[in-house]
């Protein structure tokens, strides 16, 4: 049940305003792109998985009162390890970008929708109506058992002495028979030299 | 342009108010990702909380790490806040990892004074963090299935000279 998510395939980056956009000069108030990937090649229950939101602004005005929410974690199936579904900055200077890191574990194993999060910032002072923009998703992820990951990903060690010591007996049981009578014939032989 | 753009910035800065004076950071914790198989990079996570006079909230902290400055996310409450990047686990080196956090007029004077090629030093960070990264754990070097095997070869050549000197 290999499930690798590959981080950069899925940069499916939704664009955060409606109007009709140009090139990047042509943007004077603040625009946000939002990516949200995973840090993880596995995502196993009860084992943490590495969240990361890059948001970047590529408008040329300030982005201010910028929240971040990501509901896709809820408290009965996720516990946050670290990191906050809500994340907020007072401001993101034009052409620049933030990052925030939240690591949660899964508490259920099973398929699961990764959907994205949702951003609101006011583009520019002057605007009062607030912007609302969704960031990428990875979509459906399996989250693995945590036996089925160990079974696959453990050292094993454990395992590998328990066979070596049930292993031992077809080998030793043997091996003391041959030697025990090995060294009666021996004995035998040198007697016999001996009397000879 | 440039001038006008920047003055807006600073209108815009000084709008906002929101600076964090006498700022008393407590609760840091730092937190890296370490195991190899399960991340494809290795995160760094610090959180703390802060309180300013004047109760003030969500107010910027930079955080500096190898010259790089990074800035600080808020929760809910505005009142935690947290310091995150990441890098690929291969750059990742094990080894002691320190985080300055300033506070916006802190990091500004740290900028300015970066800008102007002047000493560094005087302008004091809030607080540094230092914590220990032990690398990403790679399991262990010799494989057990591996031990086992030989072990067992060696059993199986030591039974074949026996017999070879038996039937020899």
């Amino acid at each position: 049940m290999k499930f690798v998510i590959l981080l950069l395939s899925v940069f499916l980056i939704n664009y955060v305003h409606s109007d009709a956009v140009n090139t990047n000069e042509d943007l004077e108030d603040a625009r946000l792109l939002v990516a949200k990937n995973v840090l993880n090649n596995y995502v196993v229950e009860g084992l943490n998985l590495t969240i990361k939101y890059n948001i970047y602004n590529i408008g040329n005005s300030p982005a201010l009162n910028v929240k971040l929410v990501d509901e896709n974690f809820p408290a009965e199936y996720f516990e946050y390890a670290t990191g906050f579904n809500v994340a907020q900055w007072a401001r993101i200077p034009p052409q620049s970008n933030v990052t925030h890191i939240a690591v949660v574990s899964p508490k259920l194993p099973g398929l699961f929708n990764i959907t994205s999060a949702t951003v609101t910032y006011l583009p520019s002072e002057k605007a009062t109506k607030v912007q609302t923009g969704y960031s990428s998703e990875l979509g459906e992820v399996y989250i693995q058992r945590l036996r089925d990951y160990n079974r696959r990903f453990a050292s094993h060690t454990i395992d590998w002495i328990l066979f070596v010591v049930m292993a031992a007996p077809s080998i030793v049981i043997p091996y003391l028979l041959w030697s025990s009578s090995n060294s009666k014939y021996e004995k035998l032989e040198k007697s016999g030299k001996k009397s000879n | 342009m440039q001038k006008i753009f920047l003055g807006l910035l600073l209108l815009v800065a000084s709008a906002l108010g929101q600076q964090c004076s006498q700022a008393k950071i407590t609760d840091v914790k730092a937190t890296t990702s370490e195991n190899l198989k399960l991340n494809t990079e290795t995160a760094y996570v610090v959180t703390f909380k802060a309180q300013c006079a004047g109760n003030a909230r969500n107010v910027p902290f930079y955080g500096e790490v190898n010259g790089n400055f990074l800035a600080s996310s808020a929760d809910a409450s505005g009142e935690t806040y947290e310091i995150s990047w990441s890098q690929p686990i291969e750059k990742a080196t094990s080894g002691q990892i320190s985080v300055r956090i300033f506070d916006e007029e802190n990091y500004n004077a740290y900028r300015k004074a970066q800008r102007s090629n002047g000493d560094l030093s005087k302008v004091k960070e809030l607080q540094t963090v230092t914590f220990y990264h032990q690398g990403s754990y790679k399991g262990p070097s010799v494989q057990s299935e591996l031990l086992v095997t030989v072990l067992f070869g060696v059993v199986f050549y030591f039974a074949q000279t026996i017999r070879n000197k038996i039937q020899a």
